[in-house]
């Protein structure tokens, strides 16, 4: 895979993930009206230590209406990435403005793969003609995709729940994420469970190893967007679904390189 | 209201990825809420604050209140650690008035009278059964 194929892909997967994040967000803008739930009347006490310069720039682009702008101008600037214009310090700004209206994030990890992806994507974008810099700039993205289930892999390794089952009987009957009892009954099994869970280890550990040849990276990511759809189905996480797959185009390209980036 | 300064890092976690999902276990907490329409009238049955939405293959491509529940989520698990810090000073907490936030627009479809009260609790959801309520709380 050439780095323009992988960049054009990553910027469009990249631009999706924002569109419906923005819109996602636009759809609830109900809440964030004065006496709603999400009222920035209530939220600004978080930066009361803030300086005053911050303090105002924040009451300007995350009080309802500026926020509202906000949101359209991230809706706009992901449809001007899709097609190619050169606006990701802009999704970067306004994407980190959002996690910190949502008191740091609002949907755990995704805001933060979303942001290491337009930061990865971006610099390749801005020096796509560079033949060190832009590659490095998508190998950036392709090992923290990496890092990020390996990582998680290991941190559950290290727990005992994990490695015999249990962890996966309990986030699975957890009556906050709303897990349909269809999924939840598949491990009832204890046996079933410790093997699930056990796969998923292995996927996770071993997802490394995408970065060693085209085949295994294709197995990854196929893998991995069975993953994220089946973690969208047990516990509605649908935005890892998309900004997982924007960094996947970066993952295959890296799984390309032998020595020197081509 | 008081800013959580020793949580000042907690602002900036979506710039500092740690990639840990799901790797612990531990005690949940569910949040439950009542109502009463007026001053003198029966509390409703307790109920789930945030009930579970069914979702469908379309939530895979916009989810706007599922990803909002999981904020919502957020917002307790942040009362729970404030409660073992500090319960002193929770009522000064933002996470405290979005709670009660949430909780006046769980009930305000069914109880819309101005003088309506509301309370919420926390329990513990430990695989099949609930503890006791470590905490209720009414709002103003």
């Amino acid at each position: 895979m050439s780095f323009e194929s992988a960049l054009l892909w990553s910027e469009r997967l990249l631009a999706v993930a924002l569109a419906l994040q923005s819109a996602e967000m636009l759809r609830i803008r109900e809440a964030f009206r004065p006496g709603g739930v999400w009222d920035w009347e209530l939220l600004r006490a978080d930066f009361a230590t803030w300086p005053r310069a911050a303090r105002a720039f924040l009451d300007a682009t995350l009080a309802p209406a500026g926020f509202r702008v906000l949101l359209i101008l991230q809706l706009l600037a992901a449809i001007g990435i899709f097609v190619g214009a050169p606006l990701f310090a802009l999704v970067f700004v306004t994407t980190a403005l959002v996690s910190l209206r949502w008191r740091g994030s609002f949907n755990g990890g995704s805001d933060a793969m979303t942001l290491v992806a337009i930061l990865g994507i971006g610099v390749a974008h801005a020096f796509r003609t560079d033949p060190a810099v832009g590659p490095a700039a998508l190998g950036f993205v392709a090992f923290q995709c990496v890092l990020s289930y390996f990582r998680a892999g290991w941190a559950k390794l290290c727990v005992a729940e994990w490695r015999d089952g249990r962890a996966l009987r309990f986030f699975l009957r957890l009556p906050n994420y709303d897990v349909p009892p269809s999924l939840a009954r598949l491990v009832d099994r204890p046996r079933l469970a410790r093997g699930l869970s056990l796969g998923l280890l292995c996927f996770e550990l071993l997802f490394p190893l995408t970065l060693f040849s085209p085949s295994l990276a294709l197995t990854g990511i196929a893998l991995g967007l069975a993953f994220h759809a089946a973690n969208f189905a047990a516990f509605g996480l649908n935005r890892f679904f998309w900004v997982w797959a924007a960094t996947y185009p970066a993952l295959y390209y890296a799984s390309h390189w032998r020595g020197v980036p081509s | 209201m008081a800013p959580a300064k020793s949580k000042g890092l907690l602002f900036f976690r979506a710039l500092l990825p740690n990639w840990s999902f799901f790797d612990r276990t531990g005690e949940v907490f569910l949040l439950f809420g009542r109502f009463r329409s007026g001053p003198g009238a029966e509390w409703s049955e307790w109920s789930d604050v945030l009930p579970p939405r069914p979702r469908g293959f379309l939530e895979l491509f916009l989810n706007p209140h599922g990803s909002e529940r999981l904020a919502a989520w957020s917002v307790v698990e942040a009362l729970v650690d404030s409660l073992e810090e500090d319960p002193s000073r929770i009522e000064s907490r933002v996470e405290m008035r979005l709670l009660r936030r949430l909780v006046r627009r769980r009930f305000e479809d069914i109880v819309s009278s101005g003088s309506a009260s509301f309370q919420f609790k926390l329990a513990s959801a430990q695989q099949d059964f609930l503890r006791s309520a470590p905490f209720a709380g009414q709002d103003p």
